[in-house]
């Protein structure tokens, strides 16, 4: 390390704010031209799909909204199986004999005991995923549903799909727990019942810090990832009102989502400088 | 700055496994491995923990590699 001396002292804060400032002009003029560009980039887009939707309007593809009508009246019954086989099926497979094989794990061999924790920990990461995005499918399921509502087709457009969703939530409760469970089982030190409505608390409190620090930076990635999804989902719900005609509801929507997640990540920063 | 640590050899003095020192430090037996393994730096207060679990300084432990690479 540097040892300080008359010749190269530290700068105090006036000189740092100076040289960060002038670090950041230069920075701004170095991304500018490729800012610029992609902001041209995105108006030449913008004004090809502007026609696009016009050329749209123009050909009566507003029509398609009662095809589209029809395609959710039909499919409506088949999210809850095709979700049930590709996702909650083998959500439940990846835990079939885990718990043999985390008693027969080589406690004598530390080598052998990582490499066997680190593939059991990924089999059932992918379980509890998969079931994550089974619930995702059958929300969908049980929005297709409840939108035949709309259209009072008292058939199976909608009390078939209502009750496929219940039964979903309802079959994937022990697939979820028992992944759970396991987890709790390799890991002795994780606590927390699935039933408790504060399980995600006392789940993370059991977390020590390095488990913490790749919960944070996995959420931080989230933010991010869900910021550049509500961005493209805004535009796309925003064109799509111009041809179906479903007016400003799905933008707004969207656009609250972004402003939850804004306000929440502020708060939660003013909290921590706060401590 | 990456550290260097000889957490193991002192961990093999006290004939510890990996799992009983997470217990007494209050970590999981994962992260005693990726501290060791060197992908970890733990905090200031895990360190001075697992020194005193040791029985030694937390210098004896964890060096800084630039220290390290000087006193060779």
């Amino acid at each position: 390390m540097k040892e300080i001396n008359q010749e190269n002292r530290l700068p105090d804060e006036k000189e740092l704010r100076q040289e960060n400032l002038s670090r950041v002009k230069k920075a701004d003029r170095k991304a500018l031209p490729k800012f610029l560009l992609i902001l041209l980039i995105a108006a030449v887009v913008g004004f090809a799909a502007g026609d696009l939707i016009a050329m749209i309007e123009e050909a009566g593809i507003s029509a398609l909204g009662e095809t589209l009508k029809q395609f959710w009246r039909v499919s409506a019954v088949w999210y809850f199986p095709v979700f049930t086989l590709l996702l909650l099926l083998p959500a439940f497979l990846l835990t079939v004999g885990v718990r043999k094989k985390i008693d027969a794990l080589p406690e004598d061999d530390e080598t052998g005991v990582n490499a066997g924790v680190k593939a059991l920990d990924r089999r059932l990461s992918v379980s509890l995923s998969l079931g994550s995005f089974y619930v995702v499918g059958i929300y969908f399921s049980l929005a297709v549903g409840l939108s035949n509502l709309a259209g009072l087709h008292f058939q199976e457009g909608w009390i078939i799909p209502l009750i496929e969703g219940v039964a979903g939530i309802v079959l994937l409760l022990p697939v979820q727990r028992r992944a759970v469970t396991l987890t709790q089982y390799l890991y002795p030190e994780k606590k927390g019942s699935i039933f408790d409505t504060k399980f995600s608390k006392v789940w993370m409190e059991s977390c020590d810090e390095r488990e913490k620090m790749i919960v944070y930076k996995a959420a931080y990635a989230s933010y991010q990832a869900t910021g550049k999804a509500c961005v493209l989902l805004f535009l796309l719900t925003a064109l799509g009102s111009t041809v179906f005609g479903y007016g400003p509801l799905p933008s707004a929507l969207i656009l609250m989502i972004w402003l939850i997640q804004i306000i929440s990540y502020t708060r939660a920063c003013a909290r921590e400088e706060k401590k | 700055m990456p550290l260097r640590n000889r957490l193991k050899e002192h961990r093999a003095r006290l004939s510890l496994n990996q799992s009983q020192l997470g217990i007494l430090a209050g970590v999981s037996r994962q992260t005693i491995s990726q501290i060791e393994r060197g992908d970890y730096s733990p905090s200031v207060t895990l360190a001075l923990k697992l020194a005193k679990i040791c029985g030694v300084q937390v210098e004896d432990i964890f060096t800084l590699e630039e220290d390290t690479e000087e006193s060779v």
